[in-house]
């Protein structure tokens, strides 16, 4: 089904490490990219901290597989944006990370007002929220 | 008539909501809208149960997540009939068609 | 030392977030500190099942992501002593006819989870 590329808000406001959430929003984001639609990540709460400029490009070691290197949320985050051509957008919710002491983002990443959460969804093409505060 | 896409994530194990929702679809699709439900993560473990059959049998298409389902380890070539196997780029062809609203539980 | 039972009710808890520190990585780790009983419960009686290996996760063009192999710490819980239980009332509701359990793992009833929980000494949800 050939589509005319349109833009895509994704709402991300449930928290990560509590269900397969985040992997899915990647997984729809990866997808809508490669079919050139214009996809805005937007994360709220805890999802905010996975991208803050001071995490690692991996997880810390696994005891029992010393050397394989596990890529960081935040490694994926920068693959995806560096792999999108432009089409994605990686904004957090100032208020959130604000919270949560997430301030200092990677590059690539954009701190928003929380207020453009509504105003960006509305002016999307397709609004999807993912999850729940 | 409009178009509605519900992706449910939870297993009703998870959430009482997930029943709701599916009654949500029934009742969009008897009032003539057009309906889809994509299964992925844990709601693909509820791809066999009672409450999707009746979707099906309600006229609302059923998706669910091969990826999803892989992942927990159940076969996706057993997924019942009335039920397509898809992922995400299904998913986002579904998402992004004009004129769907979407919802995602 | 004594026995902690450990219960496990919720699954998949973020692919790409854990990979490799899932909820049975920990147990694991946790066991060989002190024994552990693994109560596998809810969408999690799924890592009961002798299943095919995870599938590969692709983004951005890349497998980057290790995605989490349940059934390499279920091994290695058994190998190394656990006693894993699964409820088999969640079981039904997750398994297709026929479809093989990994090794080591117990069905267990409702009766039989309560007479379990009451030989331990700690029971934790985790």
């Amino acid at each position: 089904m050939a589509l005319t590329p349109r833009s895509l808000f994704l709402g991300l406001i449930g928290a990560p490490y509590a269900s397969d959430l985040f992997t899915s929003a990647l997984r729809i984001a990866d997808a809508a990219v490669r079919k050139e639609h214009r996809v805005t990540m937007w994360t709220c709460g805890y999802a905010t901290a996975l991208t803050v400029a001071e995490a690692s490009d991996r997880k810390p070691r696994d005891t029992l597989a010393w050397d394989t290197v596990y890529p960081s949320p935040a490694a994926v985050a920068a693959h995806l944006l560096d792999r999108s051509d432009g089409r994605l957008t990686w904004l957090i919710c100032r208020y959130c990370a604000e919270e949560r002491a997430a301030m200092n983002q990677m590059s690539g990443v954009r701190i928003r007002p929380p207020y453009e959460f509504v105003q960006r969804a509305l002016a999307a093409d397709v609004c999807l929220v993912l999850g729940t505060k | 008539m409009g178009s509605y896409l519900l992706v449910e994530s939870r297993s009703d194990q998870e959430s009482p909501d997930v029943t709701a929702l599916f009654d949500l679809g029934t009742r969009l699709r008897a009032e003539g809208n057009e309906v889809a439900v994509f299964l992925v993560q844990n709601a693909v473990l509820a791809m066999h149960d009672e409450t999707v059959h009746d979707l099906v049998a309600n006229g609302v298409r059923v998706w669910a997540d091969r990826y999803s389902i892989l992942a927990r380890g159940l076969d996706p070539e057993a997924h019942p009939a009335g039920v397509s196997l898809g992922g995400a780029d299904d998913l986002v062809d579904l998402l992004m068609a004009d004129g769907t609203t979407p919802v995602w539980h | 030392m004594g026995t902690i039972l450990a219960i496990i009710e919720r699954a998949h808890r973020g692919a790409v977030e854990q990979q490799y520190a899932h909820v049975l990585w920990l147990v694991h780790g946790l066991h060989r500190q002190s024994p552990m009983t693994v109560l596998l419960r809810g969408t999690a009686a799924v890592y009961a099942l002798d299943a095919e290996p995870p599938p590969r996760l692709r983004l951005g063009g890349a497998e980057l992501v290790h995605v989490p192999d349940y059934r390499a710490a279920m091994d290695r819980l058994r190998t190394d002593g656990a006693t894993v239980l699964v409820s088999a009332e969640c079981l039904d509701r997750v398994r297709s006819p026929g479809a093989p359990l990994l090794p080591g793992v117990t069905p267990v009833t409702a009766a039989e989870i309560a007479a379990t929980a009451a030989a331990c000494d700690r029971i934790w949800y985790l």
